[in-house]
């Protein structure tokens, strides 16, 4: 089946899928710029009743067919998604509009700045090195995944508030909306293939977590991937300095390589690896086996745990030059202050000589 | 009333899999070769 035939099969029998309630509502399928200015296809299904609609995007799910998946289980899959975030009753617009009733549901999402030149251009977003950051709405989260609505220019317009409030806000709800998982590599493979092995072979999960322990490759213990969790958008995570500082607690300073935008991989600097080696092995994952929607990075940044700074590889030695040419800089204005000093010192000495006729001014002058 | 449009943001099982592995298999190339440099040194 063609990629297009599968939109159309799904606009059509989206609502066979559904309950009764959803047979008269409008279904359309919206062509919309997502993250690395993909441009991906959402199904909208509206009703009456609702003024919310969830948006699905169809191009994952036709992966699933090109594995082998029949269409009606996918149509089933996505019929199950739409319900679990469907809201079956109008919700006060100001729930979005009014910056006091969604500050505690801000959250923030890390992409690539330059490959997002359309998707960024009607949004507020900040800027770490060649990343953006772009702020949302966290309407709800399930075990399938998040619902969220984008802070656009128009909206943040209506919350009278600064970038960097609104910045400060996402990363002060990070916790309690989006906590991070820091784990081994092992780890996290060894879970996914067990959450598999429960379900095929019908045992419990700390069985299914052995026995995926001993179909693991051998991976070495150097490697964590970092990530929230619904691993959903959870490179964000490395914007959280405590996070980091946690980090370099358990393995110093680190690399931290942009696996999607669903998460980053850290590796100890003293690992010994080359940042060259890694930058080399980041490009080939990102070509081969990384989605272009999910893409978040070439490059490998690297935290310096003492300064709180997360900056790219391979501006670390005109980082280290420019920080050279501060202390040099703070050094000589520090020498020329000292110099004034002496100074006013010299003359607040002559002037003690001679009669008090208006110091006050004579000390500006000499300043 | 103003229509109001939610994103649902899933990930893929399968395409997190493929570049874990990928990540594992190289950096577990590095390791050895890292090892072997430090032991190549140490002989020195």
């Amino acid at each position: 089946m063609e990629y297009r035939d599968f939109v159309e099969q799904v606009k059509e029998q989206i609502q066979d899928f559904l309950p009764e309630k959803f047979a008269d509502a409008a279904v359309e399928v919206n062509q919309i710029v997502k993250n690395n200015d993909c441009v991906l296809d959402g199904l909208m299904v509206r009703t009456e009743e609702s003024n919310i609609a969830p948006t699905i995007y169809l191009n994952p799910y036709f992966e699933q067919i090109q594995d082998g998946a029949e269409l009606d289980d996918v149509l089933a899959q996505i019929a199950s998604v739409y319900q679990s975030h469907y809201i079956d009753h109008d919700i006060d617009v100001s729930a979005v509009t009014d910056f006091d009733k969604i500050k505690e549901k801000i959250v923030c999402k890390l992409i690539n700045e330059e490959a997002n030149q359309q998707f960024l251009q009607d949004k507020p977003y900040s800027k770490l090195e060649d990343l953006a950051v772009v702020y949302q709405i966290l309407m709800d989260k399930t075990g399938e995944g998040t619902a969220t609505i984008t802070i656009t220019d128009n909206l943040m317009d209506g919350y009278g508030i600064t970038l960097e409030e609104l910045h400060d806000q996402a990363l002060q709800n990070m916790d309690t909306l989006q906590p991070h998982s820091f784990k081994g590599m092992n780890e996290t493979v060894a879970e996914m293939i067990a959450v598999d092995i429960a379900r095929e072979q019908n045992v419990g999960m700390d069985e299914a977590k052995e026995m995926a322990m001993q179909m693991m490759p051998d991976i070495p213990d150097t490697m964590f991937v970092l990530t929230n969790d619904t691993k959903v958008y959870g490179a964000a995570a490395i914007l959280n300095d405590d996070i980091r500082q946690e980090i370099a607690e358990k393995v110093g300073d680190f690399y931290m390589l942009p696996s999607s935008i669903h998460e980053t991989l850290i590796i100890p600097k003293d690992a010994g690896m080359e940042f060259k080696e890694l930058e080399q092995m980041v490009q080939e994952v990102n070509q081969t086996q990384v989605a272009p929607g999910e893409r978040l990075s070439d490059h490998v940044y690297e935290y310096d745990a003492k300064e709180h700074e997360l900056f790219r590889s391979d501006r670390a030695e005109e980082r280290a030059k420019q920080k050279e040419e501060k202390r040099d800089n703070r050094h000589e204005r520090v020498s020329v202050k000292e110099k004034l000093a002496e100074k006013k010192d010299a003359v607040i000495k002559m002037n003690a000589g001679k009669e008090h006729s208006a110091p006050e001014k004579k000390k500006e002058a000499v300043i | 009333m103003k229509q109001l449009e939610k994103e649902i943001n899933v990930t893929s099982q399968r395409n997190m899999m493929k570049r874990y592995q990928m990540y594992g298999a190289t950096v577990s190339k590095l390791t050895d070769k890292s090892q072997n440099d430090t032991k190549k040194g140490e002989k020195k």
